[in-house]
């Protein structure tokens, strides 16, 4: 009877350590199961890029971390386009290895709502490693344009500010700021900043820049990470720079010229001249030799 | 005069050189002669027929003419270097060599020019050369430039034969026919030896030593200019005017060797052209011919590492053994490692073979030349519009092979009559190393 108890309190104990021993196999199961589940938050930042009239998206994928923004590459990203409450696939496209993907606009007619806003989505599934996110864009549609104008004898850049209405009519827009830059050797040179006013901003062109040889200067217009228009670059090419003359004296000669250069007959006819004043020298020595041996008569 | 024959080399030793009239004598120069007038031959077919009678086409302009003129000029600049430089260091040991150097100098500087005027289509307009011709040409500087040295350098050469002809219009040692008498005491310029005659001769030579030096390195660089001053591949090149200056330089010496040994042996002159000559110009010619080789691998090293197009297409071309492979391993191996070795190795370094050692040399420069000219002509730089096989590549026709061995055989002929005049060696050492002598009396 006793050797039954013990039986039976060797096999509860048995049964016991065998429950510990999977519960702990399963507690560590569970345990890296928390780890993935507990998958890092990611982050999408969606900006919005006119550069020449050419409009895309820029999104940039991370997630966050303490020692900086740590970029989620190779993450499949949808950019959608929003009318109303449908939606629109516009692309997919992947991230590089800096979390970066670009999504091209050019061609695709985007209508804004009655003031002028569209709506732009990204978003991103998530996977095994890192949390969806989604991020919403919402932006105008401006037109900038370039011109260089003399104003009373002034050079004058005017740059023109319009935007675009879903109701297809045209807008002027004001207190928008617009920076004008020229490109140098390591980067770019403020020229100057305007507000548009009724659609106009207006800047009296340097007359000290210089320019290439025929004093052509680039001349680039950005309104940066604007809340209602995001990024926009606009560029041109105007000859109003201070012309760029090298300050090296090219010596123009060709083998076929008939006007050799002045150095080239100088040194010719000295060289020439000089070899023959010493023949005359020797003709002359020769000669006084061979009048000393008629008198000579002792030899 | 009388007072100073104890200066003299005994003439005596020369009497078989001036005055022999053997069997080989006349043969040699009967093959000689039937060989330039064969040469005549060949230019009066290439005057009626003009230039199509010769390999030279649109493309290889200049075949081996310009190759020979090159070589030819090239051993002339070198002789003046040595001759001058001989006399103005008064080297002690000159005298047998001097009077060599300087006529090698005179003969080839008077045939070179010759093969630039074969090299002329139409021979009848050559006057317009100084008519039209203009100053910014590398050309008209050379035709300029080599009328001054050729002048300047038969003065030297015929002050240098002064004193020896006023001693064979005195001496009656040997037996010279009258018209040689007459000849020697024209040609003698009344010059007795006296002190202020000796004074005025030394001061005429060394001035024009002294000229001919920078004008004949002058010249071996206008040379090498009409080639380096063009865009060609393998043409285009800084350092063309020194290496020119070396490859002449070693010609030069190779050639006089071979005539010191030929004259050394042919009329018993080991008293007066000795070992010693040989050993000192064979030091003389290893030197040189390490620079030169220094300057070739330079030259081929950095158009072969560079590899733009048109370069390493030559390079290509010249290293091809179906073309002109064997010739670049002659020329830039056997004719500068050899020469070099035999002059080096003791055991090796006999007379023959420093003849020997100096013949490859100027094989190996000649060749040197015609693989330095033809593939780059026959790489031109704009496209061809006729590709005939004939105009792309160059092979010399039987008028050029002719005209080319007249040449030498020119050569041969007036250095054989001139040294049946006077001797092959400088026999006044009064006049050369007058100071020399006083300084150790002196001493």
């Amino acid at each position: 009877m006793t050797k039954t108890i013990n039986f039976k309190i060797h096999s509860i104990y048995l049964i016991l350590l065998l429950l510990i021993l999977f519960q702990n196999r399963s507690s560590s199961e569970v345990l890296n199961d928390s780890i993935i589940q507990e998958d890092t938050t990611a982050t999408i930042d969606l900006s919005y890029f006119k550069v020449n009239g050419k409009s895309h998206l820029s999104a940039e994928l991370y997630e966050q971390a303490n020692e900086g923004n740590e970029p989620i590459g190779n993450a499949t990203l949808h950019f959608y386009y929003q009318l109303g409450d449908s939606l629109f696939l516009i692309n997919t496209i992947s991230t590089n290895s800096e979390g970066m993907a670009i999504c091209n606009l050019d061609g695709l007619d985007l209508v804004g709502d009655q003031e002028g806003f569209m709506k732009c989505l990204c978003s991103f599934s998530g996977n095994k490693q890192y949390s969806s996110a989604r991020q919403q864009l919402i932006i105008k549609n401006l037109q900038i344009s370039l011109s260089f104008q003399l104003i009373d004898t002034t050079k004058t850049i005017v740059i023109k500010g319009i935007e675009s209405t879903g109701r297809g009519d045209q807008k002027v827009i004001d207190f928008t700021s617009v920076e004008l830059f020229t490109p140098t050797l390591f980067g770019e040179m403020l020229i100057g900043s305007v507000e548009f006013m009724n659609g106009y901003a207006t800047l009296d062109f340097p007359t000290d820049i210089p320019g290439d040889e025929e004093g052509n200067i680039e001349v680039i217009a950005r309104i940066m990470e604007n809340g209602n228009y995001g990024n926009l670059v606009l560029t041109s090419t105007k000859n109003w720079g201070k012309e760029f003359i090298p300050q090296m004296d090219m010596a123009h000669h060709k083998l076929w010229t008939t006007d050799p250069p002045v150095w080239m007959l100088i040194s010719f006819i000295v060289l020439l001249g000089g070899v023959w004043s010493l023949y005359i020298i020797v003709f002359f020595k020769v000669r006084r030799m061979k009048k000393t041996g008629i008198m000579d008569i002792n030899y | 005069m009388k007072k100073n024959v104890r200066d003299f080399y005994n003439l005596l030793s020369f009497a078989r050189q001036l005055d022999s009239k053997g069997l080989f004598g006349f043969v040699w120069m009967f093959v000689i002669i039937c060989c330039i007038i064969v040469g005549f031959v060949a230019l009066f077919s290439q005057i009626i027929e003009g230039h199509a009678i010769t390999g030279m086409r649109d493309n290889v302009v200049w075949g081996i003419y310009i190759v020979n003129f090159v070589f030819f000029m090239g051993i002339s600049y070198a002789g003046a270097i040595f001759s001058g430089l001989l006399v103005l260091l008064k080297i002690p040991w000159r005298a047998p060599i001097i009077r060599i150097t300087q006529l090698v100098s005179v003969i080839c500087g008077l045939i070179g020019p010759l093969y630039i005027f074969l090299c002329i289509g139409r021979l009848d307009r050559v006057y317009f050369l100084f008519i039209y011709g203009r100053v910014p040409s590398p050309i008209i500087w050379d035709i300029f430039a080599m009328i001054t040295y050729l002048i300047g350098n038969i003065a030297f050469l015929f002050l240098l034969l002064v004193p020896d002809l006023a001693h064979l219009r005195d001496t009656n040692e040997l037996r010279l026919a009258p018209w040689r008498k007459k000849l020697y005491t024209f040609l003698a310029l009344n010059y007795k030896g006296s002190p202020k005659q000796q004074k005025d001769l030394t001061s005429a030579l060394k001035i024009l030593a002294t000229i001919l030096i920078p004008i004949s390195v002058l010249l071996t660089t206008i040379l090498s200019w009409i080639f380096g001053m063009t865009t060609r591949p393998g043409w285009n090149s800084t350092i063309f005017g020194p290496y020119f200056v070396f490859a002449a330089l070693y010609a030069g010496v190779a050639l006089v060797l071979v005539i010191m040994w030929v004259f050394r042996k042919r009329y018993d002159l080991q008293d007066y052209i000795t070992d010693l000559h040989f050993n000192y110009i064979g030091i003389v010619m290893i030197i040189i011919a390490c620079i030169y080789a220094y300057f070739s691998f330079n030259e081929y090293f950095s158009m072969w590492y560079s590899f733009q197009k048109w370069d390493a297409r030559v390079m290509a071309r010249i290293t091809d053994f179906d073309r002109y492979g064997w010739l670049f391993v002659f020329t830039n191996f056997i004719g500068i490692i050899v020469p070099i070795l035999i002059v080096s190795i003791k055991k090796l370094r006999s007379i023959r073979n420093i003849g020997i050692a100096s013949i490859i040399i100027i094989l190996g420069m000649w060749v040197k030349r015609y693989i330095s000219i033809i593939p780059t002509l026959e790489t031109p730089l704009f496209p061809i519009q006729d590709s005939r096989i004939e105009y792309v590549h160059y092979t010399a026709s039987w008028v050029e092979w002719v005209l080319t061995f007249s040449g030498l055989a020119l050569f041969l002929f007036l250095i054989t009559v001139i040294t049946k005049i006077i001797p092959i060696v400088q026999l006044t050492e009064s006049l050369l190393n007058k100071e020399a002598r006083e300084q150790k009396a002196n001493s």
